[in-house]
């Protein structure tokens, strides 16, 4: 009897470690999404092929951990611009090399040994950054000390400011952009008695400080600043200090921290207009949140649907990228697009294109050539920059860009109104050029 | 008034939410009990709450799919600790390492199979009521209620049925278990099917209120581990008291002070309990 046991029981446990291997495999393989396609390769459509030592440019991106989603989509738009490139006959006549994705898992101590490697291990001329500030402000001087230009996508105020210096060029909007372009049309517009939710970290405290000035300069007022600490998973007893009484709030929280908070203020009955900028819902998928989020406003600095923008670049972009008209990944439509984000890195790959053939550059011994031609260049809307027209500011290397007012309408996001680049410059803080 | 009705949704939410976290703990108490530290405890969470969001997209059923995610997960911890922990069972730190490397194998699943972005469950009941003016979700308390019914079961299981005395019996002393016949193979491995079901069903019903994402389970497992630490390691009751204790900690300093200082003061609340008992508060 005992015995009989025995061969039962290992018979059963054997049974089970299968079965469990089969049901977990086909739980989570039968359940998963396809897996995404690789972006198309571009042949090259040019009689002159590009040759000569090749333009080598990495990518420090967040393949994993909290920002993995900006690095997947990052991946492939640098992916696309450099096949676009070399399919039309590269940069000056040489071939562009991606170098990457190397992955910074999201950490700062990571992200700043990855910039290392790449270039001095894997040889790069240019670094494409992380979306992660304290990424890039900890990459930030190592590109100075190592003469190599960095393109960073982290929306720190400092990168361009106190933490930048003349290696480093953002394409991309940061905070006190945002709340210049954003700003005066909100208070106009949605209410002038706000609360400010953030997360409680630079990001967040920036967002605080300067739509706080900004509400100030139009005689408005913040009736409450309420920092939401990083690692809370409950957000009832922050949420339930937003003062009945406002107007509107302005929520600058990221990732799971946005469902978190967009779950808890419907759910404590809160009903004052919801403003954010696009990061906190960038990747994030807002059709199936149409109960907690329709009718708030978004700063997009890009559309995400191709209705709001809808030109035979971004279109192009869009394709080269695998980007259905709603945002979507072709092929995988639970994939949402960092769609505000990922086409400064396509973009960067054009800009250096034609600072390139405009400077001269041959190596990173004509870097500086390369910076001044970088600094005030003004670029306009076509192929490569399917953004817009965008401009480098030459004393802290921010570009400034247009952007757009969006309202989620029936869980999609829906232009409401273009914001000029114009609109939201500000004085510069800081000149590299006299550094 | 407003402050009243902030300090009494504080209270109450800190009650509500400390049910919530036992729920999610308890099985990790019950998996400590074994002597086997499991850190990828919160992994077991995240995949419930995946395999749960996966079940319900597809079936459209919110309860169907919380049952299809517990018994996948219980499913998943037979095979951890048949396959896994069977093998290197007498050397905690060879366990710690195992468990740690499962949670770089359960995170990367999600990731290639749920993404990176969070996503969220409905609620299966969107109503609420009103207190101090203020709203409150009656979903919440339906979860604190089936948290309480699972610890009431869990206990009556454990104190009042045969298996749970050998699964006692066989925590408690291993060897004589073994010797009084019972068959503590198989008990190791049912209770760690359990600890990691009962893992599975916080990590569904918690969906609906906190976003699933797949780096989500980190975290909760270092919150789980203050709890049983506070409140004993292998205390049921321990393990109730420490999460309400917590969520009370959270909940009411919050509601009256900058998040940051709330904080500050509710970890100098748990260090200060740890010097007074640093077994925890119900230790064995």
């Amino acid at each position: 009897m005992r015995g009989q046991w025995d061969i039962t029981r290992r018979d059963f446990l054997k049974g089970v470690a299968v079965g469990s291997s089969i049901l977990v495999g086909s739980s989570l393989l039968g359940c998963a999404e396809k897996k995404p396609e690789e972006t198309p390769t571009a042949t090259p459509t040019k009689e002159e092929k590009p040759s000569g030592k090749p333009i080598r440019i990495g990518g420090q991106f967040e393949m994993t951990g909290l920002l993995a989603t900006y690095g997947y989509w990052y991946d492939k738009a640098v992916k696309a611009a450099i096949n676009k490139v070399n399919s039309e006959g590269g940069i000056a006549g040489r071939p562009v090399e991606y170098v990457g994705p190397e992955d910074t898992q999201t950490k700062a101590d990571v992200g700043a040994e990855k910039m290392k490697k790449l270039v001095l291990e894997d040889n790069v001329d240019f670094v494409l950054g992380s979306v992660h500030s304290g990424i890039c402000i900890a990459s930030a001087p190592i590109a100075e000390q190592f003469n190599t230009l960095y393109f960073p996508t982290g929306m720190s105020h400092s990168i361009t400011a106190s933490k930048g210096n003349r290696h480093v060029f953002r394409l991309i909007t940061e905070v006190r952009l945002q709340v210049e372009a954003a700003g005066d049309w909100v208070l106009e517009n949605i209410g002038k008695k706000w609360a400010i939710a953030y997360l409680d970290y630079a990001w967040g405290q920036s967002h605080d400080k300067w739509f706080t000035k900004k509400v100030e300069e139009h005689g408005g007022e913040v009736a409450a600043h309420i920092p939401i600490p990083l690692d809370a998973k409950d957000l009832v007893p922050y949420v339930s200090k937003i003062p009945d009484n406002v107007e509107a709030v302005y929520y600058a929280t990221l990732g799971s921290k946005t469902i978190g908070f967009l779950n808890t203020y419907r759910d404590l009955g809160k009903e004052a207009e919801l403003f954010s900028v696009i990061c906190a819902n960038d990747g994030i998928d807002t059709e199936p949140l149409k109960d907690i989020i329709e009718g708030q406003w978004m700063l997009e600095y890009m559309p995400r649907r191709l209705e709001g923008l809808d030109t035979p670049y971004n279109r192009e972009f869009r394709e080269a990228c695998g980007v259905d008209p709603e945002g979507r990944e072709i092929g995988n439509p639970k994939n949402v697009i960092v769609g505000s984000h990922y086409w400064a890195h396509y973009e960067t790959v054009f800009l250096l294109k034609k600072a390139i053939e405009e400077s001269g550059w041959e190596s990173k011994d004509d870097n500086m050539a390369l910076i001044e031609t970088l600094e005030d260049m003004r670029v306009k809307e076509g192929p490569g920059f399917p953004q817009g027209p965008a401009y480098m500011r030459k004393e802290d290397h921010q570009a400034f860009v247009r952007t757009w007012m969006s309202r989620v309408e029936n869980g999609k996001l829906v232009v409401k109104k273009e914001i000029p680049l114009e609109d939201s410059i500000y004085p510069p803080e800081i000149d590299y050029t006299k550094m | 008034m407003v402050m009243i009705g902030q300090i009494v949704i504080g209270g109450l939410n800190g009650i509500v939410w400390g049910l919530i976290l036992a729920l999610i703990t308890i099985g990790l108490t019950l998996i400590l009990s074994m002597d086997i530290p499991n850190v990828a405890h919160g992994e077991l969470y995240m995949i419930g709450a995946v395999i749960g969001y996966f079940a319900i997209d597809y079936l459209g059923f919110f309860w169907i799919g919380l049952l299809i995610a517990m018994f996948t997960v219980a499913l998943i911890g037979m095979g951890i600790e048949r396959g896994v922990l069977r093998t290197i069972e007498k050397d905690p730190i060879r366990i710690l390492i195992a468990t740690f490397g499962l949670i770089f194998v359960f995170q990367h699943v999600a990731l290639l199979t749920f993404g990176g972005a969070p996503r969220r469950i409905d609620p299966p009941i969107t109503a609420s009521f009103s207190i101090f003016g203020f709203h409150y979700p009656l979903y919440r308390i339906f979860v604190a209620l089936i948290s309480v019914i699972v610890l009431l079961g869990l206990y009556l299981f454990l104190y009042r049925t045969k298996f749970g005395l050998w699964i006692r019996a066989s925590t408690q002393n291993r060897d004589m278990a073994m010797a009084m016949g019972i068959p503590v193979n198989a008990i190791f491995m049912w209770t760690f099917a359990l600890g990691a079901a009962l893992a599975s069903v916080g990590g569904v019903l918690s969906s609906p209120i906190i976003a699933i994402e797949y780096s989500m389970g980190l975290e909760m497992t270092v919150l789980a581990f203050i709890i049983v630490i506070i409140g004993g390691i292998g205390s049921l009751k321990g393990t109730l008291i420490g999460a309400i204790l917590i969520g009370e900690l959270e909940g009411i300093s919050s509601a009256l002070l900058n998040p940051t200082i709330a904080r500050m003061i509710s970890l100098i609340v748990l260090v200060i309990v740890l010097i007074a008992r640093p077994r925890g508060l119900f230790s064995k």
